[in-house]
């Protein structure tokens, strides 16, 4: 065995130009597949963080009838004692509970359909950051109007021409009735996804219960306190599954779901960067099966000579066979550590400095993408693509050692 | 003596198809154990086909072919490849060596595929080397090497796996003159005194002249068999 070894290896070097295409062609093959991957799941775990940090965070609660029909009577009793429960729980960062709801947000040039979410300023600024996506105005910090305070979107206030000051009013369904509230815009924001923006708007949560659940006096009321999320931001996402677990314990009988389970966009998008790897190995694992095919039957038919030479001094078939084989793999190998370490040279420089689209940001901006993608591999890919790289050198190998199994010595030996 | 190869009646048609040639027409041989035979004839008269064919390369179209006492006619391509390994010594006109092995390496490489131990297979390339005059070249690749020096190699490497007998098509052919007796000498020498066995095919006189038995081909027919003391001598002839 090991002096077909030592023959592949001194073999490859014969034609040491066309050998050094092919190891070539392996290095950029397997350095492109390396960066397109992280780069791939560079841009998606973008997307999934963009997600956790904007929208979903990475735990919520709910009435378990809510994420079906979002319908306002499905809400969590009780919000501050459970809150006050789940505060002990280790790995938890931030909490904020919502009130969400409904509605029509009417202005002097029109009305939309809106969410209406209730918000606690504080926890939701820790959750979602965002009291730093105010453009103008300010973030329900000196409020002198009687009015209620509300934020809207860009988006918003640019269909409905609002501005600072202007004043809109919200309807929608109470636990008992229809209700409205007239609200002045303090503040416009800008999210990360400009069509949940559009529909998106924020108040204050203490008063939107009091009007939704009709109680005037809110220290009275036993429904003071609801919401219908309580959206919970953990240390790190490597925590998810064991805070989900005490988490769900404590939160009985509300349902406790991951990021994945709310937006399962994000868990699509995951699964995307696998199959994008396949996907990418098979376009290069198949561009350089010719390479690999045509060098080693070239390599072959020269040695034609050669071979009926071994064959008749009595190297057996199988024996040829498996130099071919050995040959191809070694030839198509050789370069593989060198295009990976090259790959993962790029991926960690990109990853630093991270690459900027801001020229496409207003389509990333559609779509919820950011525009600063930092590329990341993980070290499973290093193995997939060493089997890869193996399987394509197999399948390259068995034509032109087929074509040498073929060969019969004393036609090979008369060429002589 | 031992007869190692016996041939009965053989018949060799290429193209019998299309254009019949007939290579070779009812061949009967039998060669003995530490004869040093010439096959001798002009060019397409039938040597290297008969060569082959003794050499199980190839299949005859005819006829039945002993080597050993062994019916090699009737053997598969894979049990063919096996016996050759173990029975035959090969010599060509050229490109006898694996290029990317050393000499050493070429010459251990039949011992290789028999798995024999590598103290024994050090031994006998050591013996081998020593043989044919190269033991200072046992690293060089064959390219570093002059032909004659590697057609000595080659007899090396024909001779490792202990065969039966050496088969060698035109060993000299490409060789200048001096390399040429050189290398006879060194399969004279053999000859002489381990008992080798070679048939080999030449049109060189000078390799017929060491012969002692020439065996004449023509058009594929057995022209004449001679038996006879060789003009020249080994020069450390023992007797
Ligand atoms: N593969 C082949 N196909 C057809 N004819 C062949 C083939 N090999 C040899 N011949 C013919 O067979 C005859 C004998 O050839 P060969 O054995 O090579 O003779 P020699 O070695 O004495 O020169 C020649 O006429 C040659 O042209
Ligand atoms: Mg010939």
């Amino acid at each position: 065995m090991s002096i077909i070894l030592k023959m592949a290896w001194r073999n490859i070097w014969r034609n040491r130009l066309r050998s050094s295409v092919v190891i070539g062609s392996v290095v950029v093959g397997i350095w492109a597949l390396v960066f397109l991957n992280a780069w791939m799941r560079g841009m998606i775990n973008g997307y999934v963080q963009n997600a956790i940090k904007n929208e979903v965070s990475h735990i919520q609660i709910h009435h378990s009838a809510f994420m079906e029909d979002k319908e306002a009577k499905y809400f969590i009793e009780n919000t501050d004692s459970l809150l006050n429960k789940l505060k002990k729980l280790p790995g938890i960062e931030a909490m904020s509970s919502r009130t969400i709801l409904n509605g029509m947000l009417a202005a002097a040039r029109g009305n939309i359909g809106v969410r209406i979410i209730g918000i606690e300023p504080q926890s939701e600024a820790k959750i979602t950051g965002l009291d730093k996506k105010i453009q103008q105005g300010s973030y329900f910090e000196n409020i002198q109007s009687k009015k209620v305070p509300i934020l809207v979107s860009e988006k918003t206030a640019e269909r409905l021409k609002l501005t600072l000051k202007s004043n809109v009013s919200l309807q929608f369904q109470t636990l008992d009735g229809d209700s409205r509230i007239g609200c002045k815009v303090i503040g416009i924001y800008r999210g990360i996804n400009n069509r949940t923006d559009l529909i998106t708007v924020f108040l204050p949560q203490h008063q939107l219960n009091k009007t939704f659940t009709g109680s005037s006096d809110s220290s009275i009321s036993a429904l003071s306190d609801i919401s219908h999320e309580i959206a919970i931001m953990l240390e790190s996402t490597k925590l998810l599954d064991e805070t989900k677990i005490k988490i769900k314990a404590l939160a009985m009988p509300y349902k406790t779901e991951d990021y994945k389970e709310i937006a399962p966009d994000t868990a699509l998008m995951e699964s995307f960067i696998e199959m994008g790897l396949w996907v990418i190995i098979w376009i290069v694992m198949f561009a350089l099966v010719f390479g690999i095919i045509n060098t080693m039957l070239m390599a072959v038919l020269e040695r034609y000579r050669e071979l009926g030479m071994l064959m008749s001094i009595g190297m057996g078939r199988a024996s040829v066979f498996m130099m071919i084989v050995t040959e191809t793999i070694v030839l198509s190998v050789i370069g593989a550590p060198l295009g990976m370490l090259l790959g993962r040279i790029t991926v960690f420089i990109t990853h630093k400095q991270g690459i900027s689209l801001s020229t496409y940001s207003e389509a990333m901006r559609q779509y919820g993408l950011s525009e600063l993608i930092r590329p990341e591999t993980d070290t499973a890919i290093y193995w997939k693509v060493s089997i890869a790289i193996v399987l394509t050198a197999i399948i390259g190998a068995i034509y032109p050692a087929y074509r040498a199994l073929s060969l019969r010595p004393a036609d090979a030996i008369r060429k002589i | 003596m031992k007869k190692v190869i016996i041939t009965e009646d053989i018949l060799k048609v290429y193209n019998p198809k299309t254009i019949p040639v007939y290579a070779l027409r009812h061949v009967d041989l039998e060669i003995e154990s530490g004869e040093f035979t010439a096959i001798v004839g002009p060019s397409g008269s039938g040597k290297t086909t008969l060569l082959n064919i003794i050499g199980g390369l190839d299949s005859p179209s005819g006829g039945k072919v002993w080597v050993n006492g062994q019916e090699i006619t009737a053997m598969t391509d894979s049990e063919l490849i096996n016996f050759r390994k173990d029975n035959i010594g090969f010599v060509f006109q050229a490109y006898n060596l694996i290029p990317v092995l050393t000499a050493k390496e070429n010459i251990e490489f039949v011992m290789l595929l028999q798995h024999r131990s590598k103290a024994e297979r050090a031994q006998r390339v050591k013996e081998l080397l020593i043989a044919v005059g190269l033991e200072d070249k046992q690293n060089s690749r064959p390219a570093q090497l002059s032909g004659g020096q590697q057609q000595r190699v080659a007899v090396a490497r024909a001779l490792a796996a202990s065969p039966a007998f050496i088969l060698a098509d035109e060993p000299t052919a490409n060789l200048d003159s001096k390399s040429a007796s050189n290398l006879l000498d060194i399969m004279l020498d053999m000859n002489f005194n381990e008992g080798v066995t070679f048939v080999f095919s030449t049109h060189d006189q000078r390799v017929i002249d060491r012969a002692r038995r020439v065996i004449t081909l023509v058009d594929g027919l057995v022209d004449s068999d001679v038996r006879r003391p060789p003009i020249y001598l080994p020069l450390n002839n023992p007797l």
